[in-house]
């Protein structure tokens, strides 16, 4: 007792200093809103933590039941809603070849999810291989070119857009006569797609329109890609830089015409065989 | 913040609780009318606890019973000694100030370089004082 009063007397001023610093923190801490809100965040990160800690491992194990509760839940919601009849009935319309063959024919789908703000974007649309929905079928809007086709279920079928990184169509540029080179979408601008493979010495202006090449197997010809937006020319490349601004809006895409051609099938047995026979 | 001046013009001959004090206490009274909670009285407090232990480490304290000093004061010591004394102890005042005011271990930067440059502000304005009330 006697030792702590010297101690006490000896400190006296650290003491009073620190016991007038700890009085103005706490008015500090209980006048200011926002260092209140750091006080207490900090205390309760560690309890926080703890807990979230012990309800991950619990929620793991009831994941299969989840999981079973919420399919249970979407089929129900499925087969209330309105839109499950809307476009119930397939349908199609055909375009013929100058022979009066069928080409290709088209079937219209709803789009039932889409995204323009990732590298990889992809379009959920709501007919299958019930409905005739093949891998690798073209996939146009409205407007222009959507995408292709990569994945089908029953009822449903995955879209690679074209403004995704994998994405590549051979174009074709009427007013230039110039049929060669790709696009591909460099993950920038969702409305700005790039035209690659244009040699220096084509005639090539901005606003000339761009479309689909009569060499394309899966997209029938002639359909709209865009507009060129602006024709770059890098150094030492013999190549020009082109950006070719989008007729497709994708963040307000609604409907789609999948394109049926009915002659892809024949090109690729004649395909393969030539690869086999060489 | 040019008040700390209060702060340094105490006379170091003082009982050093009632500097403490006053310069708290003149905190508390800048917290009241900015509604700022404790935040001057802190670093207020600090830069009066610092100051005293600077002073008695620094002064002679013969020589200041003999020639009656009262302040420090570039007399005693050279003109760049009391401008680095004064800056730092301004400096430290507002860094107190900054870091209860941000409040914030990843802020830790910015509280410097704001504290710097505010006390830069600072020391100017006490420097303009002393020009203005003469150095003694």
């Amino acid at each position: 007792m006697v030792f702590l009063i010297r101690f006490i007397r000896k400190n006296l001023f650290l003491i009073v200093y620190l016991l007038l610093m700890i009085f103005s923190t706490g008015q500090v801490v209980r006048f200011n809103i926002y260092q209140q809100s750091y006080y207490f965040n900090t205390s309760s990160a560690f309890f926080n933590g703890m807990s979230r800690i012990k309800t991950d491992i619990t929620d793991y194990f009831k994941l299969a039941d989840v999981n079973k509760a919420l399919l249970e839940e979407n089929n129900k919601l499925k087969e209330s809603s309105n839109e499950n009849r809307k476009f119930s009935d397939t349908q199609q319309f055909i375009a013929k070849d100058s022979s009066g063959n069928k080409k290709y024919s088209y079937l219209t789908a709803n789009v039932v999810q889409f995204t323009t703000h990732l590298q990889n974007n992809f379009i959920t649309i709501d007919k299958g291989s019930n409905q005739g929905v093949k891998k690798d079928m073209a996939v146009l809007s409205p407007s222009g070119i959507a995408g292709i086709v990569i994945d089908v279920s029953p009822d449903f079928s995955l879209v690679l857009s074209v403004i995704n990184s994998q994405f590549k169509a051979t174009p074709m540029i009427p007013a230039a006569n110039f049929r060669d080179g790709s696009v591909s979408w460099n993950g920038k601008d969702p409305t700005v797609i790039q035209l690659n493979g244009v040699s220096r010495f084509e005639k090539i202006a901005t606003g000339m329109e761009v479309v689909t090449s009569n060499y394309s197997v899966k997209f029938p010809s002639g359909v709209p890609i865009g507009k060129i937006l602006n024709v770059k020319q890098s150094g030492g490349s013999s190549f020009y830089d082109i950006d070719v601004k989008l007729s497709t809006d994708f963040r307000k895409l609604s409907h789609v015409y999948v394109v049926n051609y009915r002659h892809s099938s024949q090109i690729d047995t004649l395909n393969r065989r030539a690869k086999r026979g060489n | 913040m040019p008040y700390v001046l209060f702060v340094f013009l105490l006379p170091f001959t003082y009982n050093r609780y009632l500097i403490l004090l006053t310069a708290f206490f003149s905190g508390l009274f800048l917290d009241a009318l900015n509604n700022s909670g404790g935040l001057h009285a802190a670093a207020c407090s600090t830069l009066a606890f610092t100051r005293i232990i600077v002073d008695t480490k620094i002064l002679d304290t013969d020589a200041i019973q003999l020639q009656g000093f009262r302040y420090l004061t570039p007399v005693y010591k050279n003109f760049r000694f009391y401008a680095l004394y004064l800056f730092f102890l301004t400096f430290l005042h507002h860094w107190i100030y900054f870091t209860l005011d941000f409040s914030s271990i990843y802020s830790f930067f910015p509280v410097l370089l704001v504290s710097i440059v505010s006390s830069v502000g600072s020391f100017l304005l006490i420097l303009l004082y002393k020009i203005i009330a003469g150095i003694r």
